[in-house]
């Protein structure tokens, strides 16, 4: 009779811990990818009419030139702080690390390197809608 | 034998010996957890800001346990790190089991993150920024950067997922880690004992910090106040996490390395300690606002952490005067003042306290209603210039504004210190750029602060009270603070009885954007006089005995007497100065001017225009005037409105009825206006194009001529910079006063010529050795220099021809008798009204010697004999051809066919073919 190959109870229960831990990991990515998709949408209604210049509100920022709106993400492209005032020269300037950007949404002082996000919008009934 | 009382001074030192790090970290996290589960109770995690803010305003007990929580967390961290370091000096890293020291060195990430999160949960701007920074952060870390980022902070506003890892996932961790540590759960008894006694009398006397979101100052917690310095510099912020991460390493594999390696990592862990905290040092006292460098001093004490103020907790705060609804809230700020003030009546809608609450203007304390505490630093008069970024120009309010308000002249008067320094002779320029915050101790300086400079919004308004004509200054007060009748009893009863059992004057003022023409009077009563000018009133050398019951005449707050002359059209049509003067004009554009004419942008002919010129749209505006034209209701009338030819931006208070048609609304009357376009004859150009609608049109000018200056040591003078009394002044002894229409001078940049009203500015004396360091060999200074004037008395009726053609006033010889005399060679004559200055040679108020010969010391430097390097008399040829028109209107109506053809046909051609009779005079 042929002698069964045992595994040592030590060996299988790390074996065992070592599965489940990929399971229970797999079990956090999935529920954080779910979580992150079923996050209550963040639409956003303004008026259109917003005046020439900059208007700050909340998450987004909009600029009005010449009867063209663009509108920016609030958060400063280098750590995320919420951007809601102007600065001497009339830049956007981030509070929290002093990056400032032009109205075009460019970095013009660090530490920020890259573009303010522009946002897609629709106008309906004099209304800017931002999703 | 001895009988010991308290602690004796071996046990202390025992206390405070290394050893003990360890025990005290253990005692606060254990203190700091209990405390924790009893502030759970108050704390209420959806809306975090406001239930810290009703704890603090109504139960000391919990701001007390609040305290205990705060200040046993601060010792926990500071306490882990030295117990750290003395592990570190001892080697104490060889003593404990590698996989011990490795959850050791993990869990100084969590003590980290216990931190952090339990500064996030307090929810103010610095926290809500705080929790974005860390998620950016944590998210770059490769592959499971956003799980991790996601999984510990979330992605909402909602804080339950922070809360959660706050008070369980990793207390719990650290529970586990410090059992396995140290084999016990609060450490030693009397370590805890007096550990415990240490942090609850620091959290008696100091209070946990909670912003109220009034400023862009972002600041981390203490400990990564460091970090925040070093983010600042870093473009790429995933280096922080690298730099973090070796430092860890270096931690972590201490246990495998030993002799010199093991002392080479110590080193520079304890390098990187000492760098890290001079990066704490820069960016808690070397940076402001919007992490812009300032120095500690410029702050005004706000780099002390608000945890060090002092403010002992009271258990005796009554609280039944709440109001049934509970706190408060404003804008999700508990707003403590309005308890006890919630009756305060009279503010313009936009200034309520329902929207803006009591702190942002006034400062103060919101979260508490102990009077002397919620009055601590409080602003009683929020507006002046020295603290309106912190009141007015807060993120929300008006930033931009209070920032270019230090750029106005209104604030700088750089064009009134030039020239009175350039009359001492201390500054060779009229075209520098100065700042009344930048005065000297000398001569000229010291004049300016004796007799001028209390004319500037940076003057202090320090008392209540409405705005009068003995005002001057006073920040954003001294335009927009308006008084209503109620709120002038309420004030005067206030004043009268005011006592502690007095919340208030029960009716406070109201800021609007409403800002009648007394505001303006204060200041501009004075100098030019385009206040008292405008209205119609010239200022006499008569004392309010002489006049009284005379009608005709008015005495001012300041006792000064004035007399009625005629006020300007437009004023008697019922406009006030802001109906033409916009906010940024007043409050500046964000640039240094150098004079008056250089910052006013509003022109005659932008609003009587013959075409119609540059118009905007009214929702294409920019923010400010989109802003003013709502708090006005007038964004809804939607229309194209006029813009200022000179700067572009728009006159709000203008409005296209159709492309013939404007009309203006006065801003604070409602009353309408419609545009009129001016004459033919001041827009058809020919010999007249350069001469501006108010050399015209203005019907007199106010003048002052013979000042002379002296400096009198022994005499009670006053410092306007600094609004005290001294030993000692400069005294301005006047000439004589008069109102008469101003002479004419010419702008001439090289390029464009303008003619503009004149008056003889500065024709005085200085006596410039009297004062103490101007020194005994001064000369006598003398000057004779006019000034551009826009005196604000404008007229329908343009001046008549000879009122310039053949007026000695208007050429700028001054008061007297110009005749054109003898027959076939006829001459001009002048007989001046005044002697000759001993000093020039000239009468006294003239500006140009009469006589044509070439007078090359007076004419050849023709820009010299103004206050402005641009500014000119006339002419020799100018004047001879002005003075040959005036010839012709000796003898010919000035509505005669032949002098309307001089004003269309080339005068030059027109002169060759004249009559037989006509004789031109002789210009010798």
């Amino acid at each position: 009779m042929e002698e069964t190959k045992k595994i040592p109870r030590k060996i299988f229960l790390k074996y065992l811990w070592g599965a489940l831990s990929i399971l229970f990991f797999w079990l956090w990515v999935m529920l954080v990818k779910r979580a992150t998709r079923s996050g209550t949408p963040n639409r956003m209604v303004l008026p259109a009419d917003v005046p020439e210049g900059v208007s700050f509100f909340g998450r987004v920022i909009i600029v009005r030139r010449n009867d063209k709106l663009t509108v920016f993400s609030s958060r400063c492209t280098h750590l995320g702080c919420t951007i809601k005032s102007l600065n001497k020269e009339g830049n956007l300037v981030c509070p929290c690390h002093g990056s400032a950007f032009n109205i075009n949404g460019e970095p013009e002082n660090g530490p920020a390197t890259e573009n303010l996000q522009q946002l897609p919008f629709k106008l309906e009934n004099n209304k800017i809608i931002i999703d | 034998m001895k009988k010991t009382v308290g602690l004796r001074l071996t046990e202390i030192k025992t206390f405070f010996r290394e050893n003990t790090f360890g025990a005290i970290a253990l005692a606060a996290f254990f203190i700091a957890v209990v405390s924790g589960i009893f502030l759970a109770i108050p704390y209420d995690v959806k809306a975090a800001y406001q239930s810290l803010g009703a704890m603090l305003i109504l139960n000391p007990y919990a701001v007390f346990i609040r305290n205990i929580h705060y200040w046993s967390a601060q010792f926990f961290l500071v306490f882990t790190f030295l117990h750290i370091w003395d592990h570190l000096k001892r080697s104490g890293e060889k003593k404990v089991k590698y996989g011990v020291w490795l959850r050791l060195t993990v869990s100084v990430l969590v003590a980290l993150f216990v931190m952090i999160t339990g500064f996030i949960l307090k929810a103010d701007n610095d926290a809500t920024q705080a929790r974005q920074i860390m998620q950016s952060l944590i998210s770059q870390i490769p592959l499971a950067g956003n799980l991790l980022a996601f999984s510990l902070f979330g992605n909402g506003n909602g804080l339950q997922l922070i809360y959660v890892h706050h008070i369980a996932t990793a207390t719990i961790f650290l529970f586990i880690i410090i059992i396995e540590h140290s084999g016990t759960i609060y450490g030693k008894t009397k370590t805890f004992i007096y550990t415990l006694l240490t942090i609850l009398a620091i959290s008696w006397l100091f209070g946990a910090p909670l912003g109220e979101n009034l400023n862009n100052i972002m600041r981390g917690p203490w400990y990564f106040v460091g970090l925040q310095e070093i983010l600042h510099w870093l473009p790429l912020p995933g280096l922080s996490l690298v730099i973090m991460f070796l430092f860890l390493l270096m931690l972590g594999v201490l246990p495998y390395v030993s002799g010199n390696y093991s002392k080479i990592l110590k080193k520079t862990i304890l390098f990187g300690f000492y760098l890290y905290l001079g990066f704490t040092v820069v960016g808690w006292f070397f940076r402001g606002e919007n992490q812009q460098w300032r120095t500690p001093w410029d702050g005004g004490g706000d780099y002390l952490p608000e945890a060090f103020s002092f403010r002992p907790v009271s258990f005796g705060e009554r609280i039944e005067e709440l109001p049934a609804q509970g706190v408060p809230v404003v804008n999700g700020r508990a707003e403590g003042c309005m308890i006890c003030h919630d009756d305060m009546k009279g503010f313009s809608p936009s200034h309520d306290p329902q929207a803006l609450g009591c702190v942002s203007c006034h400062g103060g304390n919101s979260f508490t209603i102990d009077k002397n505490r919620a009055h601590k630093n409080m602003r009683l008069i929020p507006g002046n210039l020295t603290d309106a970024g912190k009141s007015c120009g807060t993120a929300a309010c008006h930033p931009e504004v209070t920032r270019r308000i230090n750029t106005t002249l209104m604030t700088t008067i750089s064009g009134m210190i030039t020239v009175d320094r350039f009359v001492f002779g201390e500054c060779d320029s009229l075209s520098a750029l100065n700042n009344v915050h930048h005065l000297t101790n000398s001569a000229a300086d010291e004049h300016l602060k004796n007799l001028c400079v209390i004319c500037h919004l940076g003057n202090p308004k320090t008392a209540t009270g409405p705005v009068d004509e003995l005002s001057r200054g006073g920040g954003c007060n001294a335009c927009h603070l308006n008084y209503s009748d109620k709120a002038l009893a309420a004030h005067a009863g206030y004043s009268k009885f005011k006592g502690d059992s007095l919340p208030g004057p029960g009716v406070h003022p109201a800021l609007t954007l409403n800002i009648p023409d007394s505001r303006c009077f204060g200041c501009h009563s004075r100098s030019g006089r385009i206040s008292t000018n405008y209205e119609g009133w010239h200022e006499t050398q008569k004392t309010a005995e002489e006049v009284a019951g005379k009608p005709g005449y008015r005495l001012l707050q300041d006792d000064r007497v004035f007399v009625h002359v005629a006020d300007d059209v437009h004023h008697q049509a019922g406009l006030n100065c802001i109906d033409c003067h916009s906010g940024y004009e007043t409050m500046g554009d964000g640039n240094f001017y150098r004079h008056e004419e250089q910052q006013v942008q509003i022109r005659c002919e932008d609003c009587h225009f013959d075409e119609l010129p540059q118009t905007v749209s009214s929702d294409a505006v920019d923010g400010e005037s989109g802003k003013i034209l709502k708090l006005r209701h007038w964004d809804t009338l939607s229309g194209r409105m006029l813009t200022v030819g000179k700067s572009g931006w728009p006159l709000v208070n203008t409005f296209l009825v159709d492309d013939d048609s404007v009309i203006l609304t006065g801003k604070n009357t409602g009353k309408v206006f419609q545009l009129v376009p001016p004459s033919e004859k001041c827009t058809r150009g020919g010999p007249h194009k350069d001469v501006s609608c108010s050399a015209c049109h203005t019907a007199w000018a106010p003048r002052c001529i013979g000042c002379h200056n002296v400096y009198e040591p022994e005499t009670q003078g006053y410092d306007m910079l600094t609004n005290r009394f001294k030993k000692g002044t400069w005294v301005e002894y006047t000439g004589e006063y008069a109102a008469l229409p101003p002479a004419l001078g010419v702008f001439d940049d090289g390029k464009q010529k303008s003619v503009q009203p004149a008056i003889p500015g500065m024709i005085l004396t200085i006596d410039l050795k009297s004062y103490p360091e101007g020194g005994d060999e001064e000369p006598l200074l003398f000057h004779r220099l006019y000034a551009p004037a826009a005196p604000h008395t404008i007229m329908k009726k343009g001046r008549s021809c000879k009122s310039c053609h053949n007026d000695p006033l208007a050429l700028g010889y001054g008061e007297g008798v110009l005749q054109l005399a003898g027959h076939g060679k006829p001459a001009w004559t002048f007989v001046s009204k005044y002697a000759d200055n001993p000093n020039d040679g000239l009468p006294e108020d003239a500006w140009v010697p009469f006589g044509f010969a070439e007078n090359k010391t007076f004419y050849n430097n023709v820009f010299s004999h103004s206050t402005r390097p641009d500014f000119r008399p006339f002419t020799i040829e100018e004047q001879k051809r002005i003075l040959t028109v005036g010839a012709c209107l000796t003898c010919h109506d000035e509505n005669s066919a032949i002098m309307r053809r001089s004003l269309k046909e080339d005068f030059k051609t027109l002169l060759k073919n004249v009559d037989n009779q006509c004789v031109l005079p002789v210009f010798e």
